[in-house]
């Protein structure tokens, strides 16, 4: 897996850059603004890219107006936003642009390094890997509404944890359930969302989709 | 031992012969300012009068806005004739700063220009002013001097055939003796022309000036203090947001970047084979250190949102979106907000809309919430509704919960940029509260700093 990291805190960068090349990942371009983010993707072709919001110049969206137009120029190119707040909005800009391979991680959660990783290499292969904040907070604000408000709260713990990227396996041991209630679970939330019994992947996709569209 | 000079020019200038500079100065303002001073005086009374009876009309009213800008333009002339002539120097009046609002507000803020009022005054009151002014310091000059040049022409000039003036009844001034005692009357006429016109200068003229045609004091001191106190709301403001940046950028930066460094330093702790005392113990030492600089972080971030939100760097629009977002409950967002409105403006609606949506969640028992904002008419209106239980009002110190001023607070905070709360909140519901925020028209937005 190829990585390219954009952080603009040269601290945090050397810092990520050292983290992830002890676990013997490949990161083959470290930058610090938007633009050389965009140049070093078109040169290193990564799998993945790791970028911070806020950048220069106007330190505001740089890296997800980036992260934006890599993947109408990458469309296989995962994507991981990293930043220090929790800003719903920027996850919901991404996320409709109606793809997978995206993720956005406030950066402490860097601090679990397995997970870290773990949510990388969901990214890198299409998957999705939000914030557990991120979810509670789109999640607490749209529970009542649209057809999510048919969810049970079991459902509904379990879609959050999907829209964290999660596998079943791990949703299981989270929630502290069996995978088959697992199962059962997930399959109320597509019929109640209405979604068609396709690639059960892509399904899962639609379900977090649904989520932060409405 | 003073010079001896000083005797007889202090005679002269009894007499109010100019040969001092001040003296020439009071002469020539009051030769030359009263005519112009006694025309416009006129002028403006008319026009007042005319003005003020038709004012019950809009047309009237605006002939008013006209008559007083000529007041004011008055009042410049006056404020010329009384620096170039009499060397008295009156500041102009700061010039109304034009707030934004519509045509009618505009007329309304022109007929209440205290300064342009001031000026009519001044005007008017001179007319009759001037005319005293001139009869003291020019006619009874020329009565003194001919007084007192009695003796040289009264064989000149015959009453019913004799020599001199004749004075009421069989009285004439006819005799030496008696042309003499004019001269020394005509002596004390001019000390009284001059004791008067000085008097009348000082004591009169120039007061009255300097309180009518300068700046109001009170109106002075409103001007200065809503100045200071705009830029210390907007320098507070740039500040905060300051101070969010550092902290983003240097301890947040550093502390994610030790938290790393600790994660680094556990994972090869934990690769590291054996388990001897010194490494159990580095482990758990490492583990507690990075719990530690977790929580700071989590702490520091909270602490930044209290200080400057992070999402208002994107605009008020998205900061109200993200706030809805973490309120708890569903809020419908309904925003139309084409312009940035200055930075402390921006926070103060940000944190009135977080506490109004952080009330409704606590106290309202509401299903959903909407906020509001729009600009209209030069003001920043954020209403925040819920279909609560209603019943909230600002108790000043009935909210007693940790940094909760309740509405008071609000309130309080409002009124620093002059703007307004307004609760819709009967018992039973539904609470609309609507914060009114002032835009001011032509501050511009500071510019956010490069990085440094």
């Amino acid at each position: 897996m190829r990585i390219v990291i954009a952080e603009d805190a040269a601290v945090v960068r050397e810092g990520l850059v050292q983290l992830l090349r002890d676990r013997g990942l490949d990161v083959v371009a470290a930058v610090g603004d938007a633009d050389a983010l965009l140049d070093a993707v078109d040169v290193h072709l990564p799998d993945v890219v790791v970028a911070d919001i806020r950048m220069p110049p106007t330190h505001k969206d740089e890296g997800l107006r980036a992260a934006l137009e890599l993947r109408l120029r990458h469309p296989d190119l995962g994507v991981l936003l990293f930043s220090q707040y929790v800003e719903t909005r920027y996850a919901d800009r991404l996320a409709a642009t109606g793809m997978s391979g995206f993720g956005y991680l406030l950066k402490d959660r860097v601090v679990d390094v397995a997970d870290f990783v773990d949510a990388l290499h969901r990214v890198a292969d299409g998957g999705t890997a939000l914030d557990p904040e991120v979810v509670t907070r789109l999640l607490a604000a749209r529970r009542k509404e649209d057809g999510l408000s048919g969810l049970t709260s079991r459902e509904r713990d379990t879609l959050a944890l999907m829209a964290e990227g999660r596998t079943n396996t791990a949703i299981a041991a989270a929630l502290g359930i069996s995978q088959r209630a697992v199962e059962k679970h997930t399959a109320g939330i597509f019929t109640k969302l209405g979604l068609p019994r396709t690639e059960e992947g892509h399904r899962r996709v639609l379900a977090v989709l649904r989520y932060l569209d409405t | 031992m003073p010079p001896r000079t000083t005797r007889p020019l202090g005679v002269l200038c009894f007499l109010g012969v100019p040969v001092s500079r001040t003296l020439r100065r009071e002469t020539a303002y009051a030769v030359l300012a009263p005519l112009p001073g006694f025309i416009c005086g006129i002028a403006l009374l008319e026009l007042l009068a005319v003005s003020l009876v038709a004012s019950v009309t809009l047309v009237g009213l605006l002939l008013l806005v006209g008559v007083l800008f000529a007041a004011r333009a008055t009042g410049a002339l006056h404020r010329g004739l009384l620096r170039g002539l009499l060397g008295e120097d009156i500041p102009a009046p700061p010039k109304r700063k034009r707030r934004g609002g519509g045509f009618l507000s505009g007329v309304r803020a022109r007929l209440t220009d205290s300064d342009g009022w001031r000026a009519a005054a001044f005007g008017v009151a001179y007319a009759p002013l001037g005319l005293v002014l001139f009869a003291v310091a020019v006619g009874l000059r020329l009565y003194g001097i001919a007084a007192l040049a009695y003796p040289l022409w009264w064989r000149a000039v015959e009453t019913d055939g004799r020599p001199g003036i004749g004075l009421v009844g069989d009285i004439g001034l006819d005799t030496w003796p008696k042309a003499l005692a004019t001269a020394l009357v005509g002596l004390a006429v001019l000390a009284l022309s001059a004791w008067s016109t000085r008097a009348l200068l000082t004591l009169v003229v120039r007061p009255t000036a300097r309180a009518l045609l300068g700046p109001g004091r009170l109106a002075d001191r409103v001007t200065v203090l809503e100045e200071t106190r705009a830029l210390a709301v907007q320098d507070s403001a740039a500040t905060l947001r300051r101070i969010e940046r550092d902290l983003h950028d240097g301890a947040q930066s550093r502390l994610i970047a030790v938290a790393m460094a600790l994660a680094g330093a556990r994972d090869q702790l934990s690769r590291a084979s054996g388990d001897s005392p010194q490494l159990i113990r580095g482990r758990a030492l490492v583990d507690s250190a990075l719990a530690d600089s977790r929580t700071a972080i989590e702490e520091l971030r909270d602490l930044v949102r209290g200080i400057h939100p992070p999402a208002l760097n994107s605009g008020l629009d998205v900061a109200l979106e993200t706030l809805a977002t973490r309120a708890g409950l569903p809020v419908a967002v309904r925003l139309d907000l084409p312009d940035r409105p200055p930075e402390a403006i921006e926070s103060i609606a940000y944190f009135c809309t977080a506490e109004l949506l952080a009330n409704v969640a606590r106290h309202a028992g509401a299903d959903r919430a909407e906020v509001e904002a729009y600009v209209k008419g030069g003001v920043l209106r954020v209403t925040v509704r819920d279909d609560g239980r209603g019943g909230a009002g600002p108790r000043p110190g009935a909210d007693t919960g940790a940094g909760g001023t309740g509405l008071a607070g609000l309130a309080e905070r409002i009124s620093t940029v002059d703007g307004r709360l307004l609760i819709d909140s009967p018992d039973g519901g539904p609470t609309a509260v609507t914060v009114e925020l002032p835009l001011p028209a032509q501050v511009p937005r500071t510019v956010p700093q490069e990085s440094r």
